[in-house]
């Protein structure tokens, strides 16, 4: 074995889940191309838990408001694109505002170094309205009253 | 957290396997050599992304294996420094907090990278953040967020090869529900500070 480059690209949760989910239907015949057969063990192993981790709800692009798309990754209308003419971020700083998508500013300083620095505070406004556009709503606490009213 | 790794290797696939095209026994052959395992300051092989070369398949005297000379991409789970992820509390020691991401679950969260005043609960086994006026419980399988920051590799067979050290200081770490705030609440925020910046801009013009 020779590893020719060990880090060529950095893929986002989402994708990694649309590449399991095509991977899992090639074994199990779903995907119209019989090529059907039964995976290695450990393939099965490791491909079952990634799946059941980027399935879980607690996974932002599986609320049921969010709008991610291939578009929204990569692109033209995607979100990097949108961004980067006014906003300088890096692009680990991008991996992780799709994969942990914050929702207000305590978010928003975890996933951005030195924040409030390199931001305004209504820059920092304005680039979580972007990833609302761009990404759709996320999962946010409901409001008490309604929460304890209804059921 | 994911990346690509492009590899090239000697790849072999048995008689029993001819029954397959090509591409079919060559994916399922790399799958069987390195889905789950790690390879050493590179990660944790998830899977085959693409073969992007292979050469003509040689067969082996005697054996009737058919040797293939590939190039390809792994899908591999390589978390980088400072890198917040999403998991969730797999169970506490005295020591810490271990994180699970159902597929790895070798993340340790030590009391040294917890935020101040912190104690463990022997009788429940969790640990608590003791804030002015409640107390805050790290419970199992609470999803929480913690930040890479530092990561072990080891080839001794009886110990994880590899390890990542979190850590849950920074605000917006731990469980996530702590930090969970009304859409309300988080547009009125926004319009406060929309509302502050607008007076500033007025009090300059003012000053000028």
């Amino acid at each position: 074995m020779k590893i020719l480059k060990a880090q060529n690209a950095l893929l986002t949760n989402w994708e990694v889940a649309e590449i399991l989910r095509d991977e899992g239907d090639e074994y199990a015949g779903t995907d119209a191309t019989a090529r059907n057969r039964k995976p290695p063990s450990n393939l099965k192993d490791v491909m079952t838990g990634a799946s059941l981790y980027l399935a879980r709800p607690s996974q932002p692009f599986n609320t049921p408001t969010a709008t991610y798309t291939p578009a929204a990754i990569a692109g033209p209308i995607s979100l990097v694109a949108r961004l980067s003419p006014k906003y300088k971020l890096t692009k680990a700083e991008y991996i992780m505002l799709l994969n942990v998508r914050p929702v207000n500013l305590i978010e928003f300083e975890m996933v951005v170094d030195e924040a409030g620095a390199r931001f305004a505070e209504s820059e920092q406004w304005e680039i979580l309205e972007v990833l609302k556009e761009v990404l759709g709503l996320m999962y946010e606490k409901p409001p008490e009253a309604q929460a304890n009213g209804k059921k | 957290m994911f990346i690509l790794t492009t590899i090239s290797d000697l790849i072999q696939i048995q008689p029993e396997e001819f029954g397959k095209t090509s591409a079919q026994a060559i994916k399922d052959s790399i799958n069987t050599k390195y889905a789950n395992k790690v390879i050493q300051q590179v990660g944790v092989c998830i899977c085959l992304f693409d073969l992007t070369k292979s050469s003509e398949g040689n067969i082996g005297h005697g054996t009737g294996i058919v040797n293939v000379n590939a190039e390809f991409r792994l899908l591999v789970f390589r978390p980088f420094q400072g890198e917040i992820i999403i998991g969730h509390i797999k169970i506490s020691d005295p020591t810490g907090i271990y994180v699970s991401l159902d597929f790895f679950d070798d993340i340790y969260i030590p009391e040294a990278l917890m935020p101040e005043g912190v104690r463990y609960n022997a009788v429940e086994k969790v640990w608590v953040w003791d804030t002015d006026d409640s107390e805050l419980f790290y419970d199992n399988n609470e999803t929480v967020r913690f930040r890479v920051e530092n990561e072990h590799w080891d080839t001794n067979e009886e110990r994880p090869p590899y390890r990542i050290i979190g850590s849950m200081t920074i605000s917006g770490l731990g469980p996530v529900l702590w930090w969970e705030e009304t859409r309300e609440d988080i547009e009125a925020a926004r319009q406060a500070c929309l509302a502050g910046a607008a007076n500033g801009d007025a009090e300059m013009e003012g000053d000028a």
